[in-house]
């Protein structure tokens, strides 16, 4: 199909971190999920001339991360024995789930990026780091209600984000 | 989704997925693509006609940062598929996966090559240089013939398939071993050697598509095959994992080696497409 280099760059800016995560998802490793999520890509660029007018790119990359991942867990057993095996083996049935939590967690991991840098921070610390607000608070030097409203503002970004996906 | 709870998403987001840039991603990407393929070698060609444009143009002072380049290193890196390389005009290397090698050649006419995982050698027989291979542990002397090496974790293997190697240990002194067609030579953490005859060939399978199986189990035998011939595989009954197998197949296409197991076998039935193979029950 005819996929001009404008076009690829949307696909990439619009899934590639969702991708990612999907990646991480079945190999367990987030170095490695970036990697395989480049070469997904690559793929399809070179691909591009022999693929059907119309096809469905997106569905297309994550068919393809899908299949290196299943190899690059196969690759990565070569000096273990069976203990890999079966994690190959059985084929994953939550691929549709893994795929809407995918997408649903690049959005919540776009939005965070797109917080303003404060907010951005404070909720970091808050959600992933699991801080209390008081340590933010004495961390930052700033006071327990600016943190509190710092969150609570993020998570009214959030939530409006999130349900409008 | 009204329930959403943001306590949640902390088990599955992790710090490094956070911190992922996708502009700088895709800057990366579109570098590497560079839109124009074929990557890092032809771009290594026009940066010494660039820099031998330069020394011309600036004369003199350039000549030592020109006689390096002209050493000439070229570096062949494989990822997940194992990679076909050609060097000095008819020397085939094979990379197994996620392998790298770097060639140069010296003044003195020795072709050296520096290698990180696993090769296949097949050297042309040129007595007027001199061709060796350097690993961690071990160096290679080759005079014209074809060999494997591989370095795993714990040791680092060289299996001759033809002619005579010279191996050397980098840890122990004056400790060198030639090795004949057929023979083994494993390596172990310290530089110790241990030389023994190949009972087969499967350990370099994914170059040689040879494969001798001597009362192997069939598990044993999808693994080796899925692994040389790239395939992923699925047994629907575990049962059948068990079944034991003896043959020997040599450069054949993957479907007719299971065609052959299948009729081999009453009870079995495999099926082969898209580059997966699922071994089940036959139904009657």
């Amino acid at each position: 199909m005819n996929l001009n280099e404008r076009d690829f760059e949307k696909l990439f800016k619009d899934n590639f971190l969702a991708i990612t995560i999907y990646i991480k998802k079945i190999i367990k490793d987030s170095d490695n999920a970036k990697d395989i999520a480049h070469r997904s890509f690559i793929k399809i660029w070179e691909k591009r001339d022999s693929l059907p007018e119309n096809s469905n790119l997106k569905a297309l990359v994550y068919r393809i991360a899908h299949n290196l991942s299943i190899n690059f867990i196969r690759d990565n057993k070569k000096f273990t024995d069976d203990e890999m095996l079966p994690m190959f083996e059985s084929e994953n049935s939550d691929t549709d789930n893994d795929l809407i939590a995918s997408e649903l967690e690049a959005t919540i991991v776009n939005t965070i990026n797109s917080l303003p840098e404060k907010s951005r921070r404070v909720f970091i610390l808050s959600r992933f780091e699991k801080l209390t607000n008081i340590k933010i608070s004495e961390k930052l030097g700033i006071s327990i209600k600016t943190v509190e409203a710092h969150i609570t503002s993020a998570l009214k970004v959030l939530r409006s984000k999130v349900l409008k996906e | 989704m009204n329930s959403f709870d943001f306590n949640d998403i902390n088990e599955n987001i992790d710090s490094k997925i956070l911190d992922i840039d996708v502009d700088q991603e895709w800057n990366k990407l579109s570098s590497e693509l560079g839109f124009s393929k074929k990557g890092k070698i032809l771009r290594f060609d026009l940066f010494i006609k660039i820099a031998a444009t330069v020394v011309l143009l600036l004369g003199i002072g350039y000549f030592i940062n020109y006689a390096n380049f002209n050493n000439n290193v070229v570096v062949f890196e494989s990822q997940n598929i194992p990679l076909e390389t050609i060097v000095e005009n008819s020397t085939q290397i094979s990379l197994n996966r996620n392998s790298k090698i770097e060639c140069s050649k010296s003044d003195n006419n020795t072709f050296s090559v520096n290698l990180k995982g696993e090769a296949y050698f097949d050297v042309e027989k040129n007595p007027s240089r001199s061709f060796q291979i350097n690993t961690k542990d071990i160096q290679v002397i080759v005079h014209g013939t074809s060999f494997d090496i591989c370095e795993n974790k714990s040791n680092t293997i060289v299996t001759v398939t033809s002619g005579i190697v010279e191996v050397l240990s980098n840890k122990i002194k004056n400790s060198s071993v030639k090795l004949t067609k057929g023979q083994q030579l494993i390596c172990d953490k310290d530089g110790n050697f241990k030389t023994l005859n190949a009972e087969n060939f499967n350990n370099i399978a994914w170059k040689l598509k040879q494969f001798e199986f001597n009362n192997a189990s069939l598990s044993e035998i999808m693994y080796q095959l899925g692994y040389a011939y790239n395939f992923g595989y699925k047994f629907e009954n575990t049962d059948l994992k068990s079944i034991k197998i003896s043959g020997s197949f040599s450069n054949q296409e993957i479907s007719s080696i299971l065609n052959i197991i299948q009729q081999s076998l009453d009870n079995v039935e495999i099926v082969f497409q898209n580059n997966f193979c699922i071994i089940k029950n036959r139904c009657f």
